[in-house]
Parts: C-alpha cells; sequence; structure tokens
C-alpha cells in the first residue's frame, strides 16, 4: 500500500518556502524576492481572507501590487472599498513594504496622499509578516486608528469627540477610484 | 491622309512580295506601229543595217522587243508549273533532257538570263529567275499545301509524315527542275550558283512558313519517339549493359531518325520550327528519362559507375549516372542530328545541359522528399543527390516549400496517430540531418508539426513512453506501437558521449567548420549532432509540461509492482542533462522516496507482529512511502480497510513515527495492490488485485454463512464508505472474475459454485463491461484534479480582477501564465469556456470586452 509522509515540522506560515528546501537564505536576490511573492500569492489565492485581497498590477514586475480592502462592519468605512498600492523592496521580505492608500480616504492614520502611519510598515517589520497580515492590520485599522499618533489631527479629533461629523467626512472624501 | 498612306505602303508591300507586273506567261507586247512584223522570227541583223540611223534605232528596238518576247514564251511555256495537281506524281514527269534541251530553248534562256547584253533596246524585260520564283510559290500554295494537309490527316504519324516528305520531295524536283534550265543560260559558274541558291532560299523560307499543324503534330510524335526509344533505353540489366548492347539497341532508330532529318534538311522543313521543336522533344525527353530512371530509384542504379567516371567521384548514385547519361547519349545523340543540320554543339553546351538535368533531378527529389523520409535510412542516395545539388538558397527555400505543403497534406490530418506522425517527425530529424547538418532546414519544415503536435495531447506521453521503454524486451508488433527508437538512441552511447562537447562555443581545432548557412535565422545555433531526442523534445512545447508528463507518467511507473527502475533513472539523467536539475528535483525526490521506502519498508514490515487470519493465512503488508509535496497530486479516495489490514497498517504507521519524528502517514488506500485468496465452494482463486477490489470482495467474507453471501450495491457502499465509483469498478472486476453476480436490483452474490452460471451470460460483454468503468474512474481521477485546479484559477481571477479592474480574456490568460506557479495549462479557449460559465452564473461580468467583477 502506498502512503503520503506529511512534513508537520516547521510549517510556520510565513515562510512556505521553506518546504521546497534550499532556498530562502537572506540576501538581496530577487530570483528569491520573485519567489517569496509568488508563494505569497499562491497562498492568498489559496486561502483568501475575507474582506481583503491583492494582487500584482502587471505581469512583468512581481514588486508592485495593487491591493483591496472592504470597509469592515461597525465601522464609518462599512460599506467601502479601498484600493492600495504595495511595492515591495528588493529585499523583501527583510524590508516593509510601501504601502499607499490609492482611494482617497478620511482617517487618523492616513494623511491626503494616501500615506499611511502604522508601526508594522516602519520599525516594527518582520520577515514573519507578509501581505495578508499588512492588509488584515490595515484593516483592523480603519476601525480602531492610534490616535496617539495621528496623520491626521482633525480627523483623530472627530473620531474621539463627533462621530457624526467624522463619517460625513468619511464619505464626503471617499471616492471610488476607477478601474483602469 | 494616314489612311492613304497605309494604303499606299500596303500596296508597296504587296508589290514587293506578289510582283504583278510579271505574273503574265506571255510577254508584253510591244506597241504595235505600222510595218511591224507581228510575232514572226526577227529580221536578220543585216537587213536592218542598212536602214537609216533614226528608223534603225526605231526598227532595233522593236526587234529587240520581240526577240526578248519570243525568248521569254519559250521559256515560260517549257518550264511552267502544271495547273492541277490530285495527286503527287502528277506533278509531271520531267521530261528527258535530251529531248527538251534544244538550241531555241538554249538561247532563248541565254538571252532572257542577261537581257541588258542580248537585247539592250527592248523598253520591257523582266528577271525570268523572279517569274519563275513567283510561279513556284504560287503553285506551291494552290497545290502542294492542300496536298501536304490531306497527307497530314492520314492515318498513323508515321504514314503522314512520310507522305508529306514524298510530296515535298516531288514538289522540289518539279521546281528545281525549272530552275535548272533557267541557270543553264548563265554565262558563268558563279552566278548561276548564286541564282540557284538564291532560289533554294526562297523555296525554303516558302516551305518552312508552310508548317501545318497537322504535320507538326505528326513530326513531334514520330521525333519523340524515335529520340525516347534512342536516348531512353530501359536498363533492364543493370549488370550486363554494355555500351555495345545500348548501341545495337539503338541503332535502328537511330539509323531513322538521321534518315529523316535528312529528308527533312532536303526538303527544307529543318528549318528554326524544326529545330524548335526538336529542342522541345529533347528538353522533354531528359525529363521523361529522369523522371522514369530515377523516381523511387534512392540508391545507386550502378555501383561500377562510379569509379569510371573520376570526374564525377564527388557525386553520388543517381547524379553520377545522370551526368554519365547526358554526356554519352543525350549529348551524343544532339552532337549527331546538329551535325546533320549543320550546327555545333559546344562543349559547354553539354555541361549547361548536365545543369540542367541535375536541376531537374534535384526537383523530383524534392517532391519526393517526403517519401524518402518515410523509409529512411532506406533512401540515404535520394538525400545526397539532394545533399550535393542543393546548395543555394533558392533552391533550399524551393525544398522547404514544397516539402511543408506535402507535410501539411500528408502528415498533419486527423488521420494520422499521433505515433505515425512522431515516427515520421523522427525520420524527418534524421533525414534532414543528413541532409543539412546546420538544421536550419529541419526548423523551417517543423514549426507546422510542431504547432501541430501540440494540439496532439498524447504527444508528450508517448515520447517519454518511448524513452523508457525497453527495447530488448519488446516483441516485433509491440515495437511499432511505440517509439522503441527513442529508448534505443538513448542507449546508444554514442549520442551520449557526443552530447558532452555540446556547451563549447567555439572549438578552435574544428577543421572542418564551415561558416553558418546564409539563410540561417538570427538565433542560429549550430547543432553538433542530430540529436533525435533533444529536437523531439522541444518539439513538444514547453519544458514545464513536459516535465509534468514525465512526472506523471514515472510516478505510474514508480507506483506499479515494477523492481527495477534503471531505465527511468537513465531517462532522468538524460532529461537532466537537457533541462538542468532543479527543474528535475521533483522527479529525483520521487526516485529517492522509492528506493528509501524499500529500506524502511524492509525495516517497518520486520517489526510487525505476525498477523494471522482467521484462516491461519499470514498477513504481508508493504508500502511505498512518499513525500507528498514532490509527487503529482493524487487524489485520496478513502474506504473502510478491512480489519485485520487495518490493524497491521496502524501498527506500520506507529512504526514509522518511531522512525521518522514528527513524520505521519496519510494512507492512499485505493493505489495499491493486494494478493487475494477466495476460497469458493468448487475452487480457490489467488490473484493480485487492487486494494478497493480486495476490500470489496472482503466485504462479502462471511464465517459461517452456507448460502451463498448476497449484498446489494448500498449495503456494500454504507459499509464501506466507498466512492461510487470505485466501487462499481470494482465489482464489475470481480463480475468478470466470475466472482460475483449481478442478480438485479443492484445486488450481487458470490458465485460458490460456476455452474450456477446461466448459459446465457455471454462472457463478452461482460468483459467488456469491465473496462468501461475501469476509464471513467480515471476520468473522474482527472476530473477531481481539475475540479481544484478550477478552484484557484477562479481565486487568480478574483484577485486579478478585484484588485487590476476589468481585463479582456487575453490579459487575464498572460497574467495567469505568468503569476501561476508552474504555469497555467489552460489555452485561451478553455479559459474563455470558464469565463463563461463564471459569466452565466452572475460572478463575473463581461463589459466592453473586458471581465469585471460586478459591484454588490
Amino acid at each position: 500500500m502506498n502512503a503520503m509522509a506529511e512534513e508537520n515540522a516547521n510549517a510556520a506560515p510565513a515562510i512556505p518556502a521553506s518546504k521546497q528546501g534550499n532556498n530562502t537564505r537572506p540576501g538581496p536576490d530577487s530570483q528569491s524576492v520573485t519567489k517569496r511573492l509568488q508563494t505569497e500569492l499562491m497562498q492568498l489565492m489559496m486561502s483568501p481572507a475575507p474582506g481583503v485581497s491583492a494582487f500584482p498590477t502587471s505581469d512583468d514586475n512581481m514588486l508592485s501590487w495593487t491591493a483591496t480592502i472592504e470597509g469592515p462592519e461597525d465601522t464609518p468605512y462599512t460599506g467601502l472599498t479601498m484600493k492600495l498600492a504595495f511595492e515591495f523592496p528588493s529585499n523583501y521580505p527583510y524590508a516593509p513594504p510601501t504601502v499607499l492608500f490609492k482611494t482617497p480616504i478620511y482617517h487618523p492614520n492616513v494623511d491626503f496622499s494616501g500615506r499611511i502611519c502604522l508601526d508594522i510598515l516602519k520599525d516594527k517589520w518582520t520577515a514573519a509578516y507578509n501581505t495578508q497580515t499588512v492588509l488584515l492590520s490595515l484593516q483592523s485599522l480603519l476601525g480602531e486608528p492610534n490616535n496617539s499618533s495621528p496623520l491626521n489631527g482633525e480627523a483623530a479629533e472627530l473620531w474621539d469627540n463627533d462621530p457624526a461629523e467624522f463619517q460625513r467626512k468619511v464619505t464626503a472624501r471617499h471616492k471610488d477610484i476607477d478601474d483602469e | 491622309m494616314a489612311v492613304s498612306k497605309f494604303r499606299a505602303r500596303k500596296h508597296k508591300v504587296l508589290h514587293s512580295v506578289f510582283d504583278a507586273e510579271i505574273s503574265q506567261p506571255t510577254p508584253l507586247l510591244p506597241s504595235t506601229e505600222p510595218g511591224e512584223p507581228f510575232g514572226g522570227p526577227p529580221p536578220p541583223p543585216s537587213a536592218l543595217a542598212t536602214d537609216a540611223a533614226a528608223p534603225r534605232l526605231h526598227e532595233g528596238l522593236m526587234s529587240d522587243q520581240v526577240q526578248w518576247d519570243r525568248a521569254w514564251h519559250v521559256v515560260t511555256s517549257r518550264i511552267q508549273l502544271p495547273s492541277s495537281v490530285a495527286i503527287e506524281d502528277s506533278f509531271g514527269t520531267l521530261a528527258s533532257e535530251s529531248q527538251d534541251y534544244d538550241d531555241v530553248f538554249s538561247s532563248a534562256v541565254a538571252l532572257l538570263v542577261d537581257p541588258r547584253s542580248t537585247v539592250p533596246l527592248a523598253p520591257h524585260t523582266d528577271d525570268i529567275l523572279s517569274w519563275h520564283t513567283h510561279q513556284v510559290r504560287q503553285h506551291f500554295v494552290n497545290h502542294v499545301l492542300p496536298l501536304l494537309s490531306a497527307c497530314s490527316s492520314q492515318g498513323s504519324h508515321d504514314q503522314a509524315l512520310l507522305a508529306s516528305i514524298r510530296t515535298l520531295e516531288a514538289a522540289h524536283r518539279q521546281y528545281l527542275y525549272g530552275l535548272s534550265l533557267i541557270v543553264r543560260g548563265y554565262a558563268s559558274e558563279s552566278s548561276a550558283h548564286h541564282a540557284m541558291l538564291r532560289f533554294r532560299r526562297d523555296l525554303h523560307a516558302i516551305i518552312g512558313s508552310s508548317w501545318t499543324s497537322g504535320l507538326q503534330n505528326a513530326l513531334r510524335q514520330v521525333l519523340s519517339r524515335l529520340i525516347v526509344s534512342i536516348v531512353c533505353v530501359d536498363d533492364a540489366h543493370p549488370g550486363s549493359s554494355t555500351g555495345l548492347d545500348q548501341d545495337e539497341r539503338t541503332a535502328v532508330p537511330r539509323a531513322e531518325l538521321l534518315e529523316l532529318v535528312d529528308s527533312l534538311q532536303s526538303v527544307g522543313l529543318a528549318g528554326e520550327k524544326f529545330q524548335a521543336l526538336l529542342a522541345e522533344i529533347m528538353d522533354s525527353s531528359m525529363q521523361t528519362h529522369i523522371y522514369k530512371t530515377y523516381s523511387g530509384v534512392w540508391s545507386e542504379p550502378r555501383g561500377e559507375g562510379l569509379s569510371a567516371v573520376p570526374a564525377a567521384a564527388m557525386l553520388t548514385g543517381c547524379m553520377a549516372d545522370l551526368r554519365e547519361w547526358i554526356e554519352n547519349r543525350y549529348g551524343q545523340l544532339a552532337v549527331l542530328v546538329f551535325n546533320r543540320l549543320g550546327l555545333q554543339v559546344k562543349y559547354g553546351d553539354v555541361e549547361c545541359w548536365k545543369d540542367i538535368g541535375i536541376g531537374r533531378l534535384v526537383s523530383l527529389r524534392i517532391q519526393e522528399l517526403f517519401d524518402i523520409v518515410l523509409r529512411w535510412p532506406h533512401s540515404k542516395g535520394g538525400v545526397d543527390d539532394l545533399r550535393a545539388a542543393v546548395t543555394t538558397p533558392e533552391r533550399r527555400l524551393q525544398l522547404t516549400d514544397v516539402f511543408s505543403a506535402t507535410l501539411q497534406k500528408r502528415l498533419l490530418n486527423p488521420g494520422r496517430s499521433t505515433l505515425s506522425i512522431l515516427q515520421t517527425y523522427v525520420s524527418m530529424i534524421r533525414t534532414f540531418h543528413a541532409l543539412d547538418p546546420s538544421k536550419v532546414l529541419l526548423d523551417r519544415v517543423v514549426q507546422a508539426l510542431q504547432l501541430y503536435l501540440c494540439q496532439r495531447d498524447d504527444a508528450i506521453r508517448i515520447v517519454v513512453t518511448g524513452l523508457l521503454s525497453n527495447p530488448k524486451d519488446l516483441s516485433e508488433e509491440e515495437s511499432e506501437k511505440r517509439l522503441v527508437e527513442l529508448a534505443t538512441i538513448l542507449n546508444d552511447p554514442a549520442q551520449q558521449q557526443r552530447r558532452q562537447i555540446e556547451g563549447d562555443d567555439a572549438d578552435w581545432n574544428d577543421m572542418s567548420w564551415i561558416p553558418d548557412p546564409v539563410d540561417a535565422g538570427v538565433n542560429y545555433k549550430r547543432p553538433k549532432n542530430e540529436d533525435v531526442i533533444g529536437t523531439l523534445i522541444s518539439a513538444l512545447g514547453s519544458q514545464e509540461i513536459f516535465i509534468k508528463e514525465f512526472q506523471a507518467i514515472i510516478a505510474e511507473r514508480l507506483l506499479s509492482s515494477q523492481t527495477s527502475y534503471q531505465q527511468e533513472l537513465k531517462v532522468l539523467g538524460l532529461l537532466k542533462r537537457r533541462f538542468g536539475e532543479p527543474a528535475l528535483q521533483n522527479c529525483d525526490v520521487m526516485m529517492k522516496d522509492i528506493q528509501d521506502s524499500r529500506r524502511l519498508d524492509a525495516i517497518l514490515a520486520q517489526r510487525l507482529e505476525p498477523t494471522l487470519d482467521a484462516d491461519g493465512h499470514s498477513l504481508g503488508f508493504h508500502s511505498k512511502i512518499l513525500s507528498r509535496l514532490f509527487w503529482p497530486s493524487m487524489p485520496k479516495e478513502p474506504f473502510v480497510v478491512p480489519k485485520p489490514v487495518a490493524a497491521l497498517q496502524e501498527q506500520y504507521a506507529a512504526g514509522f513515527e518511531r522512525v521518522k519524528n514528527a513524520r505521519k502517514l496519510n494512507w492512499l488506500d485505493h493505489l495499491g495492490l493486494a494478493t487475494v485468496h477466495l476460497e469458493l465452494e468448487d475452487r480457490t482463486i489467488d490473484m493480485e488485485c487492487k486494494t478497493y477490489e480486495a476490500a470489496v470482495i472482503f466485504a462479502f467474507d462471511q464465517e459461517g454463512e452456507t448460502a451463498p453471501v448476497q449484498k446489494t450495491f448500498d449495503e456494500i457502499w454504507l459499509q464501506l464508505t466507498i466512492e461510487e465509483d470505485l466501487l462499481d469498478a470494482a465489482l464489475t472486476f470481480w463480475q468478470t472474475q466470475k466472482v460475483l453476480k449481478d442478480i438485479g436490483d443492484r445486488t450481487y452474490i458470490v458465485m460458490e459454485r460456476l455452474d450456477d452460471e446461466s448459459p446465457g451470460d455471454d462472457p463478452d460483454t461482460t468483459v467488456d463491461g469491465s473496462r468501461q468503468p475501469a476509464s471513467a474512474r480515471k476520468a473522474k481521477g482527472i476530473s477531481a484534479q481539475e475540479q481544484q485546479r478550477q478552484t484557484v484559477y477562479w481565486q487568480f481571477v478574483v484577485g486579478m480582477l478585484t484588485n487590476g479592474g476589468p481585463k479582456p480574456l487575453a490579459g487575464i490568460l498572460t497574467m495567469m501564465k505568468m503569476l501561476i506557479p508552474g504555469g497555467c495549462t489552460w489555452t485561451s479557449e478553455e479559459l474563455q469556456q470558464f469565463m463563461n460559465e463564471k459569466v452565466s452564473e452572475g460572478n463575473v461580468e463581461l463589459v466592453g470586452g473586458k471581465y469585471r467583477i460586478p459591484k454588490k
């Protein structure tokens, strides 16, 4: 009879590529970045998280992705869809990707050009994070802004003091960017 | 004005040809002055001399004129041609000379020939020669031409030709007779000769331009018959064919031909038209000879011919033979005939003919190339011919064009099996390598073939099984069904060695180096050897697909009960050299799995507690342990394993986990083999079967029952929790083994005694029945994989469209091909179909040629 041996060891989700055995040695090797991103993509496709998705923007550059976040329930962003741009550095995952909101968003931690203030995209980044975890963090950031270090002071204030006005500003600012 | 001018010119032209002024046989009468004798003999000159000067002059004028007229009359009435002719002989017999040639005539002729000196005073004189020419012309047109056309419509071509020649000869005699009479009047030999020549030339011009189509046809037939019989003698006995033999055989037609040419020459039919005709026929006879002698002959027709012609030593078989033929037979005949016509054949002409002949041979070979390929290697001679002659880019282009067309027509159609296409391809690779080692020609013709092969799903499978087959094990018949050739090549050490040289771009010591062919493409790289396998593999599409298929096949073979995997290892080694180690890493691991598990299995099997079944037979248990990640995905189809086996499985798995920490076994229950021992009332059966088949029959095992066990399909299904189609396949299997019987309503009963079988049961139908479900099962297995693939692909499409915005079908496909690990195996059509399904399900929408995710 035939049987399959399944490896249960070292199945850390962050480094699925290690199953292949020999690669993922640290180093700015574009081959390994591509490989890693390909694996991440595969993972995103195989086990999609609700409300977030990401995909390479074009077929010739694996380092540039477009992501989509749906506004979580019971937040001012319910029913809205936000687009983001991911730019992966060539030493990814040893450095964080640059993430920008493409959709105009009114949020205490996002400025008007879409830049995001999130610790895991800066000094708290580790190689164990991946695109999916970043997206999930951002999704939760929408519901729970970090008002101690706002990029948009007005928004932080309104969030705390005038939820109705905040909601109005969010709706006013939001604009679906056209596909293509 | 233009019209009148034209008319005047026309008149002038007409006049110059048909001299109307001198058409009358009787001369013009001079003006009749009083006292002038009419028509009588001229008065003696002495009488005239006494007269006065002026009248004398006048009188002399008169008498000269009369003299002239008389002479004219005498001559013209004598040489006038008969006005009516019915048959050739009625041209009139020529009067005998002595009787005819009297003094009167001769003096008259002499007078007419040179009027200026004999009758200087006559005002009206004419040229008797042109008169004769003119009458001959008229006679020819009015009498001989109708005769000729009558002749040419006669019976056979030979007869027609002969009659025509006779007629013309008779006419010739007649015309020349008149001429000879006239010519006698000339005083000097040279002017007579001159006049003769001029007349002849005129006559030949008339005759030469009077070809009737019938005559031409007849002549063509006769000539080609003669020439073909001289030139294209079949060498029925190549061994005994000496020059003498041929000469003897061709002597008769040759003499006949020369005779014909001679007579044509003498009657003036050997003009330009005849020469053109002759050239045409000679030309076609060369064609006929080449096609008759060399088509389908791809080996040397005459081996000893080579040494006899040292100049042609570098040329091969047919080509040398052809050159020799042109020089000795064709050229010889041409020289002979041309000499008769008074023409010369230059040596250069013969060389030129040789070139033409070889060109013809090559175009024949080019047309035959496909058959040459099919017969390879028995058709080496043909390829040699081509190689020696196909040297210019034009000819190479012609070759590839013609071959591609033939290929399209004869090979790339649905009627051909993939195997035969592949076999032809192998022959093509070899033939073209022999023809053109630079591989440029092959590359040009195989594109269509490669495209076509991509449509054949089984192509890769056939190649891989061919590679993996063992040439020694297979019978003749079987080897025809596979590409065993490949395995032979693979095992050929010469092939292996040569490949090692590859990779070295510049071999400075290669003394046989030649520049790349001019028509090579941009990315051309000179191949070092014919490399059948390499070319074949590269033709089958991308490397990934090939490796994937190879993996699937090798997985199948590794899981079979085969014990040695030498051939597989060899092929794997070959592929590694070709594609690189990393590409075939999975296969390596698979191989290693099998080797490892053999060792591990030995250890684990020892540790198992010996288990005895109810009847005291011991149960053996062995497994192959595969690393899931490296094997092609195999769908898991579990079922309830018979209890004793399950117990063993557990023990085995526990043993494994002890040996290999942190790993556990996942059983693929349905992929194994089991040896089954069945004890029935009248017989016992020992056989090997699939595990699920064994499980199904085990379900019928009930100790202590006397009546045959009976179960319904649903009962077993529930008991084993087995896939329905697996169960179906197993039940059918046991029915064909005559162990179970369907007693209707999907209820099965064990056939304890064979004679229980109802006589009406046709074993054939049951055997047929067994195959169907098996293949259906296989299809199901694939479709499960396909199902999974569709899910993944769908996720990709959704991700792509959600984030990247709407995309056309082509865009989606390129993205998928780039981004899905291992590539997207779908074609554009498959994706289209898939997307259409999703559109109809409402999951995507198609707007303006682009797909997008509908907004909620």
